[in-house]
């Protein structure tokens, strides 16, 4: 009851599921993290499914965003991991050394103008480098 | 008013996002903000202040709680969802950023760096609490209309 009360003028929501590469592409050394980040893109297309048979009168959006190889101390867990596929790591380092990890604040920019101003479809898999 | 929920605000992409949010948004934002650390979650809520396009006024609420500790995400659930309780806002939209993960034990599978309490953590908070989150958005604003 109290949802509806204060909530009555929302027009529109808006979910966002932070994914990853790593949800659509398996990296050595990172099963538990590649599985996680399947299972949650998953669960998120799965209720924009739910959503195109809803009767819902209210819009809801959701996208699954994968931010790029972001220059943030989690990339620095997988450079510097002691058991971390030694190949992955060279790559990042490399990434790292040549200037081209992405910059987190640059990725959230290019997220929340697509939010704004790109049509996407309901469940997407959108990543940084396809925008 | 907007209403801007992000987990994992108190570093990295989560802490982008809400800058993001302030630069980029006309109208006036209501952030909730949630991070393990409260000092870096009011940092994130310093540079939202800095940040914030001159015509947005910017309100932010903290909740410092671990979301991989699943027995008490229901007790987080009302300081992160019910933020509609405030006198006199309305909101015309809300955005939830499902941020919070952590890549937990990198190593082969077969490797002796595994256990499971270090799988269930990460699952938890990577699965478990994210979808969580989604389902009791839906519940509380979505579905209950």
């Amino acid at each position: 009851m109290r949802n509806e009360t204060y909530l009555s003028d929302v027009k529109a929501f808006s979910i966002i599921n932070i994914s990853s590469l790593a949800a659509v592409k398996a990296f050595e050394t990172w099963g538990i993290y590649c599985a996680g980040k399947a299972a949650r893109d998953m669960f998120h297309k799965t209720l924009a499914e739910e959503l195109k048979v809803s009767n819902i009168n209210r819009t809801v959006k959701v996208l699954n965003y994968a931010p790029g190889p972001l220059d943030t101390n989690m990339q620095k867990e997988i450079r510097e991991g002691k058991l971390v596929d030694k190949n992955t790591q060279e790559f990042f380092q490399n990434m790292k050394k040549e200037n081209q990890l992405v910059d987190p604040l640059e990725s959230a920019t290019k997220l929340i103008t697509t939010l704004l101003s790109r049509p996407f479809e309901n469940g997407d898999h959108l990543d940084y480098f396809d925008l | 008013m907007k209403a801007i929920i992000i987990t994992g605000a108190s570093k990295g992409f989560g802490r982008a996002v809400a800058i993001a949010c302030a630069k980029q948004f006309q109208s006036p934002l209501y952030f909730v903000l949630n991070g393990r650390d409260e000092g870096d979650l009011l940092d994130t809520k310093r540079m939202i202040e800095s940040n914030r396009n001159s015509s947005a006024l910017t309100y932010s609420d903290i909740v410092v709680s671990d979301l991989a500790q699943i027995n008490s995400l229901d007790s987080v659930m009302p300081q992160l969802f019910d933020f509609s309780n405030k006198e006199g806002v309305e909101f015309e939209e809300v955005y939830f950023f499902n941020n919070a993960g952590s890549l937990g034990t990198l190593a082969t599978i077969g490797s002796d760096a595994h256990n499971i309490l270090d799988i269930s953590t990460a699952i938890n908070l990577n699965v478990t609490s994210s979808c969580y989150l989604t389902q009791e958005l839906m519940k509380r604003y979505v579905c209950s209309s």
